[in-house]
């Protein structure tokens, strides 16, 4: 850290990440402890949906924003939709998380969900798959980042989640990642609803000029928990 | 002297796992994956078995089977992020003897290890 610090490249409340900032400790406990939190994202999703979900083990990388748009089509590729519901967060780090799920999975959910919560399906369809979307990608997202905050002994605020729809002719938010500069904390993990074949990605990306504080606490943590 | 086996693709789970172990004397060996829990065990078994859920390759329902395949008496509790009430039932119902919650608490740890290996 002191030897980073010490480069002085950048003044402000942030520097600049250098890739060798991210050690195999720090990634290795960011990787258990988004496990944790998406653990305990997959049991609410589980409950709230009747079904068992499969979780894979996290993926955590430092990437230039700008090839986040790249990194995204190679993650979906085939996909021609996407569904998108992305939530902004705030606190002592701050960034954005996007669950991501293929096109026709707010009808796979909007059933899930409705044989509980009594939607009625002959209703504006198209409103309901987009609530049971939001809806779901507010449940995943604030139990994986409200864990993983727990986890740095810290608080997070959510704006509220909103919608995309990404088809191969219209790449909205793939045009604003690509739009962003500098670094940015990468984390994606994914799940499997068997009995319906469905799959969603949940990426994480944390700014850069939160990042010395996360690695700080990140330290701690390591500290507390083997030191 | 009881022999202690600690699987999870994570070195630091294994690390956190190993630091919450209750003062004693036990002989500690770590996998990181589901074949080498069950190479290690058949080269020498051990007492106890904590086995995480989510790994690659065979996850720990997997590495559960094959370990009760090879030893019916193996014991075997899991330490998972797989807090899902399925999840728990399942591994249960594949004969571990509880599940802890991660992230671990030594309490928890302690009572496993005074309750299955002694
Ligand atoms: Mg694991």
């Amino acid at each position: 850290m002191q030897a980073a610090q010490g480069r002085g490249h950048q003044a402000g409340r942030g520097r600049l990440l250098f890739m060798s900032d991210l050690t195999q400790d720090r990634r290795e406990a960011l990787q258990e402890m988004i496990n944790i939190g998406f653990g305990r994202s997959i049991a609410s999703l589980a409950e709230l949906l009747h079904v068992h979900i499969i979780l894979s083990v996290p993926d955590v990388q430092v990437v230039q924003a700008r090839q986040l748009a790249d990194l995204f089509l190679d993650t979906f590729a085939g996909q021609d939709e996407l569904c998108l519901v992305q939530q902004t967060f705030q606190g002592q780090f701050f960034g954005e998380a996007v669950l991501v799920m293929p096109g026709g999975a707010g009808r796979h959910l909007m059933i899930m969900l409705g044989e509980e919560a009594g939607f009625q399906p002959d209703l504006d369809m198209g409103k309901l798959e987009m609530e049971a979307l939001l809806e779901i990608g507010n449940v995943v997202i604030g139990a994986c980042l409200g864990q993983f905050a727990d986890l740095l002994q810290t608080t997070l605020s959510f704006n509220p989640p909103t919608l995309t729809v990404e088809t191969s002719s219209s790449h909205q938010y793939l045009g604003e990642m690509s739009a962003q500069t500098g670094e940015a904390l990468l984390i994606k993990t994914n799940f499997l609803v068997q009995q319906r074949e469905l799959t969603g990605y949940l990426l994480v990306f944390l700014h850069q000029k939160c990042l010395q504080w996360l690695f700080q606490e990140v330290d701690s943590f390591l500290e507390r928990t083997l030191g | 002297m009881p022999s202690i086996l600690i699987v999870d693709d994570s070195r630091i789970s294994r690390q956190i796992i190993r630091k919450l172990l209750p003062a004693g004397d036990f002989e500690v060996r770590e996998a990181s994956s589901g074949q080498e829990c069950l190479q290690l065990h058949l080269q020498s078994p051990a007492d106890l078995i904590f086995l995480d859920l989510t790994m690659p390759g065979w996850d720990g329902f997997e590495t559960l089977s094959q370990l009760k395949a090879k030893d019916t008496n193996v014991k075997v509790v899991i330490v998972t992020a797989d807090i899902q009430t399925g999840s728990q039932s399942k591994a249960l119902g594949l004969g571990a003897l509880e599940v802890i919650c991660k992230p671990p608490k030594a309490e928890a740890i302690k009572r496993a290890v005074d309750a299955y290996c002694s």
